[in-house]
């Protein structure tokens, strides 16, 4: 049987948080006893290619940070990341070769052999 | 920012030490003998005015985090009233800048750089800075920079300012005009050791930070010395050796690198290069039997073998010396090599 990933169309404006990882966010959320708490999205300078993604629990959004509805979470992502991470979808890949929390980055021209870092 | 003027009143002040300057640059050549000047560099201490050398502030909680994701040596353990130095390199693995960097306090650095202009490393720095606490800027106008280096270097520094100061030590010396940082390294990057110590003032403290050090011991060397002795020591300059062509690896900067410190722009690169031993081409110190232009094509058996990046202002020990990459396969000390009609002959770069 073939199985057929089709990757959600994401608004230009948005990014989107897969029903999987979403679930994972709520799972640490949980494991770290936190009752309120969103997803911080950003990204940084460094790692191999230039930007990485930093992924954060938090108790809530900062004062600069777009906030997004996804799944049943809140997403913050600070306004100055944001530009590097519209389009972007936010997945969960797991098992023994899984990756953990994998981007899928339309900004990105490259990424590191560790896809946690990205040039754009 | 005022940088051409300063230059132009540090020139004015050399020149009133005796400095003789060159015509276009302004930048000191010699104070009288440079070949005397050379010897201070092994015998006592050298005091180097630095003209064209830049000075930056990095301020900001997470500007030290920054600079470990973006450069090559482990900055994290930085703690203030220490420095390290390190390499800015492009996603390529190529290099930005090298950089001391001098940890004042824990949201304070000073970042010194011999390139002539800050513009590269400021530009670099600030297009990586998205979300960080953190500011870069220029301030080779308002601070002066001098070095002295050679062994007796911590003396001079003792008598001058009464501290004593060990390798990596970056201080700011009680009793000195505020902003007054000294910085402890080796400069030797290839090996051995050499001690140099970079002292940064107010640029309207020039003039008597300058005495201070020659009154101390410090013998004012011009840049023919300056350059003689880094050649003869193989330490690669901005603009000739240190350039974006060039990864860290080729330039002999391997003491520069953390292999351990996990990720940082072009660290894929440059870990790649070292792990499958796959330099094209490294530095090298070059003796040769005449007179010889830097960035002259180096030959063996007509097919190119390399290029000079810097000859020797002066001899050293009666030799003629230059710099130059070098191709794999003729990178051996002993190697023949030509230049036009000159023999060049790679050498073991000293270490003692």
């Amino acid at each position: 049987m073939t199985t057929t990933h089709t990757k959600p169309k994401v608004p230009v404006n948005s990014i989107h948080v897969t029903p999987k990882a979403a679930g994972k966010v709520r799972e640490f959320a949980k494991r770290d006893g936190r009752e309120q708490f969103g997803l911080k999205v950003a990204v940084k300078g460094g790692g191999c290619s230039g930007l990485t993604y930093v992924l954060d629990i938090v108790d809530g959004p900062a004062e600069d940070d777009k906030v997004i509805e996804q799944n049943g979470i809140e997403v913050y992502v600070p306004k100055k990341a944001f530009v590097f991470l519209a389009g972007t979808v936010l997945d969960f890949s797991d098992g023994l070769n899984g990756k953990g929390f994998e981007f899928t980055n339309p900004n990105a021209k490259t990424s590191c052999g560790c896809g946690t870092s990205f040039s754009v | 920012m005022n940088k051409p003027a300063t230059v132009r009143t540090q020139s004015a002040f050399l020149a009133s030490r005796g400095a003789v300057l060159d015509g276009r640059s302004k930048s000191p050549l010699h104070f009288g003998d440079p070949s005397l000047e050379l010897a201070a560099f092994s015998r006592s201490a050298a005091l180097v005015s630095g003209a064209g050398a830049s000075r930056m502030v990095h301020d900001g909680a997470d500007a030290l985090d920054l600079l470990h994701r973006l450069s090559t040596n482990d900055l994290l353990q930085l703690e203030p009233g220490r420095s390290a130095l390190t390499v800015l390199t492009s996603e390529r693995g190529r290099i930005i800048d090298v950089l001391n960097v001098a940890c004042l306090r824990e949201d304070r650095l000073l970042l010194l750089s011999e390139s002539r202009s800050a513009l590269p490393a400021v530009e670099w720095i600030e297009r990586f800075t998205i979300i960080e606490d953190a500011a870069v800027r220029d301030v080779s106008g308002e601070l002066a920079g001098f070095a002295v280096i050679g062994p007796a270097a911590p003396a001079v520094i003792r008598s001058a300012f009464d501290v004593e100061l060990g390798p990596g030590d970056a201080v700011s010396p009680a009793g000195a005009p505020e902003n007054t940082v000294l910085v402890a390294s080796n400069w030797a990057l290839n090996g051995g050791e050499l001690t140099r110590v970079d002292v940064v003032t107010p640029a309207s403290e020039a003039e008597a930070t300058w005495d201070r050090l020659s009154a101390a011991g410090a013998s004012p060397v011009g840049e023919q010395a300056f350059h003689a002795k880094r050649i003869s020591r193989a330490v690669p300059f901005p603009g000739c050796e240190l350039t974006t062509e060039i990864n860290p690896l080729e330039a002999g900067l391997k003491s520069l690198i953390s292999f351990t410190k996990g990720c940082y722009v072009g660290q894929e690169v440059v870990a790649r290069l070292d792990t499958y031993d796959k330099l094209q081409k490294r530095l090298a110190q070059l003796e040769f039997d005449r007179d010889l232009p830097a960035g002259a094509e180096l030959t063996a058996d007509g097919k190119r073998a390399g290029k000079v990046t810097s000859v020797s202002p002066l001899p050293v020990s009666g030799k003629f010396l230059a710099l130059g990459y070098v191709r794999r396969g003729y990178w051996d000390a002993g190697t023949k090599l030509q230049c036009g009609e000159a023999t060049v002959t790679v050498r073991e770069v000293p270490t003692g």
